[in-house]
């Protein structure tokens, strides 16, 4: 047997690989295929190529011999052997398991989840709009990228807004931290980046029948038709973005029952009382399962304190002022950055909440059986109710007829017979169009009225995702513990294996 | 099997009489070394999982085609593979002993490593689930690239073509994902999913799936199947 050498790869061959390298480096460069990159490789290539056909000799003789006997069985063979590992990769990527060893388990789709995004038939897009240093953006990227491995239907990107003003116009996005979800014509926008609001928004988007919500009319109420200073057309047009249809429903036009298609009743602050018939038909569909958003404000005409107590609330006929917390030194304009513990809530991304003229509202103890009463909005404990309005300016706090704060603004009942939901909240004007187009999204406003009827209206049987906080694991670090993790993790360490090296290369001499 | 472990220990031995096993391994903990204090100080995060479920973690597509770069190719040139041929071992031992020992070898190199998660330990309060999912990924990953450089030592006799075609390699398994965009359906996907930089990122946020320790485990297979393959067409030349 003669000693084994291959022939010389000539320069041809190495110029060729060389190529091919210098092209996959301007790629990894680059961070994509480029026209240089595919250049450079295809002419690497190209010169391999060249070498094979002007050099037959030599690749000749490196297939030659043994191999030219049977050469056939072992291809077959390596072909056997790689269909296998394909085989075998395809079979472990339809049926695989995933362990997540975090201490939060801050990738475990709840089962419920799974549930809603295995039954999405229709593709869903979503865009991110965040700023790109922002965390959340990371977190939510973890938790789509999660949701990918239970549906093939859901695609998503994040985009800057600054980067992408026309993208951010097309969807009327004008803050960070929202999340636009897109299927076919449908549109559902959320302001809330927790994994719960995340999937409720994509369980109401891939629902083929989109809810309605009547907004009840004939007693001054707030008009969702209306682009007055007053009107609740600006937040009409959210809800119908959010894949809600928006009708307007005369109770005293009812014969029998309620629209069976009715998801929720909106009562804005209605000027005038119900006639007994009215009211009968409200409290039958309230009572049994019904689901109502009731917004009362100082000037409200109808307060059903029958109604109203069954719920467990009483409303106070008061003025809530707020000394430090308001809106440009408006006593009467309270602003509400805390939150109470709440679904609704939780949804606002932590922004602000500006309330108009408001009253207050407590939620009554001991609660009447089957209901259970929430706090959602709550004012600072420097707020109290004034009782005896003269001007706001003048208000001042009196011991013996006010109420100190906190007052409660909002307020999340459910009752456990029938699932009915009620939601009061004590102001009508923090979604009037005059306030929602001039404040737009530097506050909560227009996203905690779409919350309330996203509480509202979702299936009793849907997603309890407890909210799951990701521990921030933060490391501080003084000048000098700087200076000492550097120079010990770049240099000192590798001088050890080095001087080992040189230990081992001295002792072998 | 016990000829294939005792090609390792030989081939161990030599790794650490080779001065380049000491230089290389210096020169991935440099950078690893940089990457880990700057990141570290940027994010001000107890993780490791910026640094090895990102670009740092192309200092091992440079670093470890170096170390398999001799592993065949040295033994093709110097004649002495005709010693093991000899012996009455088979292809697949010599190439499964020599992967045995690169990638043992690359586990030492990687223990001066775990001062990093120490570090994180001793300032702060790291999560050690992720730490650990982390490693695993880690030697995974290594044990694809030590799989592809042994391939591309098999494939010539000379170590510096033997080193840039393994980097070739691993670059181009690294890129595949990148390629991706440039066709759709399910052929985007079968690139995305060939690329090895498509199976290094769970494993740094925390999670094990099977899916990556398949592929991994595949990549090697494959490697090492036809390094075999060409051992024994380049030998009966």
């Amino acid at each position: 047997m003669r000693r084994l050498s291959a022939p010389p790869p000539s320069t041809a061959l190495y110029a060729g690989l060389l190529l091919v390298l210098a092209g996959l480096l301007t790629a990894l460069i680059q961070g994509r295929f480029s026209t240089i990159a595919l250049a450079l490789i295809g002419a690497g290539a190209l010169l391999c190529v060249l070498f094979i056909l002007l050099r037959p000799a030599a690749v000749r003789q490196a297939l030659r011999g043994r191999q030219a006997r049977y050469g056939g069985s072992a291809g077959l063979m390596t072909i056997a052997f790689l269909a296998i590992l394909v085989l075998i990769n395809f079979l472990a990527g339809r049926h695989s398991l995933r362990w997540d060893l975090t201490a939060e388990r801050a990738y475990s789709v709840s089962p419920q989840a799974i549930q809603i995004l295995k039954g999405i038939r229709e593709p869903i897009t979503i865009t991110g709009f965040f700023l790109t240093n922002d965390a959340r953006r990371e977190r939510l990227r973890d938790l789509l990228e999660e949701y990918r491995y239970y549906t093939d239907k859901l695609s998503f990107e994040f985009v800057d807004p600054e980067l992408k003003p026309a993208l951010a116009r097309k969807y009327g996005v004008t803050s960070y931290g929202v999340l636009v979800l897109e299927r076919g014509a449908k549109r559902t926008i959320t302001y809330a980046l927790d994994e719960q609001e995340l999937i409720s928004a994509i369980w109401r988007l891939s629902q083929d029948e989109p809810k309605t919500i009547y907004f009840i009319t004939g007693h001054g109420e707030r008009d969702p038709y209306s682009f007055e200073a007053d009107g609740y057309a600006t937040i009409r047009q959210t809800l119908e973005r959010n894949n809600y249809i928006v009708k307007t429903l005369n109770l005293a036009t009812i014969t029998d029952t309620l629209p069976a298609d009715a998801a929720a009743l909106v009562l804005a602050n209605p000027k005038v009382n119900f006639t007994q018939q009215e009211r009968e038909h409200f409290i039958d569909y309230l009572y049994h399962g019904g689901k109502v958003f009731w917004l009362i404000d100082t000037n409200a005409g109808m307060i059903d304190p029958y109604i109203l107590s069954d719920w467990d609330v009483r409303v106070r006929e008061d003025l809530v002022i707020e000394p430090r917390n308001a809106f440009f030194g408006e006593f009467a304009s309270p602003i509400i950055d805390r939150y109470p513990e709440h679904a609704i809530t939780n949804g606002l991304g932590g922004r602000s909440t500006l309330l108009l003229y408001a009253r207050s509202m407590e939620l009554l103890q001991p609660a009447p059986p089957n209901i259970t009463a929430k706090p959602i909005l709550q004012t600072s404990p420097d707020s109290w109710g004034e009782t005896k309005i003269t001007s706001d300016r003048m208000a001042q706090f009196d011991e013996k007829e006010d109420t100190r704060g906190p007052l409660v603004l909002g307020a999340a009942m459910e009752e456990s017979m029938y699932g009915g939901r009620l939601v009061v909240i004590t102001d009508a004007d923090f979604a009037a169009n005059s306030v929602l187009d001039s404040v737009k999204d530097a506050f909560a406003n227009e996203a905690l009225f779409v919350q309330a009827v996203n509480w509202l209206t979702e299936e009793q049987d849907m997603i309890a995702i407890s909210a799951r906080t990701i521990e921030e694991r933060p490391i501080i670090l003084t000048r000098p513990q700087m200076r000492l993790i550097l120079y010990s993790s770049t240099l000192l360490l590798p001088l050890v294996i080095l001087a080992a090296g040189a230990a081992v290369w001295w002792s072998n001499r | 099997m016990r000829n294939a472990f005792l090609i390792a220990r030989r081939e161990l031995e030599a790794y650490f009489i080779s001065p380049i096993a000491y230089v290389v391994t210096a020169a991935m903990l440099v950078v690893l070394g940089y990457f880990f204090s700057v990141i570290l100080f940027v994010t001000r995060q107890a993780s490791l999982r910026p640094l090895f479920g990102g670009s740092a973690l192309i200092v091992l597509l440079f670093v470890l085609p170096l170390l398999t770069m001799r592993l065949l190719a040295e033994e093709q040139r110097s004649g002495t593979i005709e010693l093991l041929v000899t012996a009455p071992v088979r292809d697949g031992e010599i190439v499964l002993g020599k992967y045995l020992a690169s990638l043992a070898f690359y586990l030492l190199m990687l223990m001066p490593t775990l001062y990093y998660p120490v570090v994180l330990e001793v300032f702060g309060r790291p999560d050690w689930g992720p730490i650990l999912t982390t490693y695993l990924g880690i030697i995974l990953l290594g044990g694809s690239l030590l799989g592809v450089g042994t391939l591309a030592s098999s494939l010539t006799s000379n170590q510096i073509v033997a080193a840039v075609l393994g980097v070739g390699m691993a670059l181009l398994l690294w890129l595949i994902p990148s390629l991706a965009g440039f066709v759709s359906g399910p052929l985007a996907d079968v690139l995305q999913y060939l690329g090895l930089s498509s199976h290094i990122a769970d494993f740094a946020k925390g999670i094990i799936d099977t899916r990556h320790v398949v592929y991994h485990l595949s990549i090697i297979a494959a490697s090492l199947f036809l390094a075999t393959r060409i051992l024994e067409i380049r030998r009966w030349r």
